[in-house]
C-alpha cells in the first residue's frame, strides 16, 4: 500500500499578494543593508589606526552583512510559498527560522549600539 | 442544508512551530525595545544640542525613524504571539503579523533611499562648494 501524499496548506492568492510584497521589500532592504556593511568594513580597515573604531566598525559592518544574509534569504522564502505549490507551510517556516536568526543578531547589535551611543554622549559630556 | 460546521478549519501550527514563531516574537520584541531606546537617545541628544544644522536634524530624523519601526516591530511581534496563544486563527494571525513585518520593511527601505538621497545631496553640495 503506497503512503497517501502529504498535502500541506494552500495559502490563497491574496495572502500570496502578501507574501509577494514582503518577499520584494525584505530584499531591496537586504541589498542596501549590504551596502552599508560593505562600506563600513571598509570605513574599519582604513582606519586601523584608531583600532577600538576600526574594530566596531568592521563588527558593525559584518553584523549588517549577516543581517543582510538572513534577510535575503528569507525573503526567497517567502517568494517561494508565492511560486510554488504544496509546500507554503514549509516554505513560511524557513522564512521564520531565517528571520529568527537574523532578529536574535539585530537585538545583540542595536543593544550593542545603544550602549556605546551613551557612552560616547556621556564621554563628551564629561571631557 | 449548508451549516457553519462545514467551513474549513485554518491550518494550526505545530507545537515546534510554535516555538519558532516564539523565538522570532522574542527577538523582534528585543530588538524593537533596543530600537526604541536608541530612537530616543538620537532625539534627546539632538534636542539637548540647541543646534539647527544638517547633522543635528538628521540624528532627529534618525531617531524618530527608529522609534517607529519599533512601534511597528512591536505590533508584528504581538501579531506572531497572537499564532502561539490562541487556537483556530492561526493563517488570519499569520497574515497579520506579515503585513505589520512588511510596513517595518517598508519604512526602513524608504529610510534607506532617504538616506541615499541626503548623501548624494551632500556629495553634490560639497564638490559645488570646493568648486565655487
Amino acid at each position: 500500500m503506497t503512503p497517501e501524499p502529504h498535502h500541506e496548506h494552500e495559502l490563497d492568492a491574496k495572502d500570496n499578494a502578501v507574501f509577494a510584497g514582503l518577499s520584494g521589500t525584505m530584499r531591496f532592504v537586504a541589498i542596501f543593508l549590504a551596502v552599508f556593511g560593505v562600506l563600513l568594513t571598509v570605513i574599519g580597515v582604513g582606519s586601523l589606526s584608531k583600532p577600538i573604531e576600526a574594530v566596531l566598525d568592521i563588527g558593525e559592518g559584518v553584523a549588517l552583512l549577516v543581517i543582510a544574509l538572513l534577510t535575503f534569504s528569507a525573503g526567497s522564502s517567502f517568494q517561494r510559498v508565492v511560486e510554488t505549490e504544496g509546500h507554503d507551510i514549509t516554505n513560511v517556516m524557513a522564512a521564520v527560522h531565517k528571520l529568527r536568526y537574523a532578529y536574535s543578531l539585530q537585538s545583540y547589535l542595536w543593544i550593542l549600539v545603544a550602549v556605546l551611543t551613551v557612552v560616547e554622549v556621556v564621554l563628551a559630556k564629561l571631557g | 442544508m449548508a451549516d457553519d460546521a462545514s467551513a474549513p478549519a485554518q491550518h494550526e501550527f505545530s507545537a515546534e512551530h510554535n516555538r519558532t514563531f516564539g523565538k522570532l516574537a522574542t527577538g523582534m520584541t528585543i530588538t524593537a525595545i533596543a530600537m526604541a531606546v536608541l530612537g530616543v537617545i538620537y532625539i534627546v541628544v539632538g534636542a539637548i544640542s540647541f543646534a539647527m544644522n544638517p547633522p543635528v536634524l538628521l540624528g532627529i530624523a534618525r531617531g524618530v525613524v527608529f522609534v517607529l519601526i519599533a512601534l511597528f516591530l512591536a505590533s508584528g511581534a504581538k501579531s506572531i504571539r497572537h499564532i502561539i496563544t490562541t487556537e483556530g486563527s492561526d493563517v488570519t494571525n499569520l497574515m497579520a503579523a506579515m503585513r505589520k513585518l512588511r510596513a517595518v520593511y517598508a519604512l526602513q527601505l524608504w529610510s534607506f533611499a532617504l538616506l541615499c538621497l541626503l548623501a548624494v545631496l551632500a556629495v553634490f553640495l560639497f564638490f559645488r562648494g570646493a568648486l565655487g
